[in-house]
């Protein structure tokens, strides 16, 4: 059985990735979408069919502040005593190399974490279901991810009529119970 | 015909998206979203029939005619008695359109498939971890590999050739721990 991969009539999304709890990748067929989730013991795959997209909606979520704060004071406690052992007088081979690789590996994380950009939450609306989709937890995969689905949605919907959008003076719906 | 509106991810706040452009703030939580509508999005309400409905004349349910009607259907657009109207997911529907919207549901339904691959390597790093153990684990490798072979393989890693991979390492483990226990038998 071919895989997606060598499947010439799916092209693989660039979004998607790996975290410790799993990945997941997202494959553009010729009129719908598969979602494949991979969480080391099984694998789950979703179809959804390109006609049935209605919206796809990021909005940022906390970890971005949460993760910028958490990793920067970690750093900071680990570049003090690494400071200290560095100008205090005497050999302090050890725990100086421990503090200092320990350093460098939040450093990395952090960096990473900031070029990577603000997180997001990204949900896919269809008629009937809405779903968080997995791995798409930064603003810029949602933006490149709605920059490589819109044309195909666009193309399997043409004929619909647009949605109906309010006027600017329209005061906003209220929240819903 | 009111303009169709979608949950907030972050406070479930109702919205309705842009009519151009993909940015917008949260009417709620000012949270600065990214929206992208589509077509389909709202698709359903009958503006003809909500027309008629108006008019003064009393409207019939689609399905019952002669029984009042207590609503429109949300996909289709008719009119529907308190009998028929079932309300699902937010909004009201009729029986036909809300077997169709379970058929289109259902066809989104994932599919689950084991990652027997994962499982068969995870077995071969253990009869390594425990060497004398892999005169007991490494067979159960092959074995489980071999009935693997015949599962579903996985839709974006070639795992049979994981699985294929697995069967020769598994071999080799087994014949190293039962050299291992007999040199210490024939000591």
């Amino acid at each position: 059985m071919t895989t997606l991969r060598h499947n010439p009539a799916y092209r693989r999304l660039r979004v998607g990735g790996r975290s410790p709890l799993g990945s997941a990748s997202y494959w553009l067929g010729a009129d719908h979408l598969i979602l494949v989730e991979d969480t080391g013991v099984a694998e789950k795959s979703r179809r959804i069919e390109l006609r049935d997209i209605a919206a796809l909606v990021a909005a940022p979520t906390e970890a971005w502040r949460l993760l910028n704060g958490t990793l920067g004071m970690t750093l900071g406690l680990l570049l003090v005593p690494f400071l200290y052992y560095a100008l205090a007088p005497g050999s302090h081979g050890p725990p100086l190399f421990a503090l200092g690789l320990a350093s460098v590996i939040v450093l990395w994380l952090l960096v990473r974490h900031l070029v990577k950009g603000p997180t997001c939450r990204c949900v896919l609306h269809t008629r009937v279901q809405a779903w968080t989709l997995p791995q798409v937890t930064r603003r810029r995969d949602a933006v490149r991810l709605i920059a490589e689905l819109q044309p195909a949605v666009l193309a399997a919907q043409a004929g619909e009529a647009a949605p109906p959008a309010a006027s600017p003076e329209a005061a906003p719906p209220p929240l819903a119970a | 015909m009111s303009a169709a509106t979608l949950p907030c991810p972050k406070c479930r706040g109702a919205f309705t998206p842009p009519a151009t452009g993909l940015e917008m703030d949260c009417p709620h939580c000012r949270a600065p979203l990214l929206v992208a509508a589509f077509p389909v999005l709202g698709r359903g309400l009958g503006v003809a029939v909500a027309a008629a409905a108006t008019a003064g004349d009393e409207a019939e349910c689609f399905f019952h005619p002669g029984r009042l009607a207590a609503g429109l259907c949300g996909g289709c657009g008719r009119f529907l008695c308190a009998l028929c109207d079932v309300e699902f997911a937010g909004g009201h529907w009729c029986p036909k359109c809300l077997a169709d919207a379970r058929r289109q549901a259902s066809a989104s339904f994932p599919q689950t498939r084991a990652r027997h691959d994962h499982h068969v390597w995870l077995l071969l790093l253990l009869s390594l971890l425990a060497f004398p153990v892999a005169v007991a684990t490494g067979p159960a490798t092959i074995a489980y590999a071999l009935w693997a072979w015949r599962r579903p393989p996985s839709l974006v890693v070639a795992s049979r050739r994981r699985l294929a991979l697995a069967i020769p390492l598994a071999l080799a483990l087994t014949a190293g721990a039962a050299y291992f226990w007999l040199a210490i038998a024939f000591r």
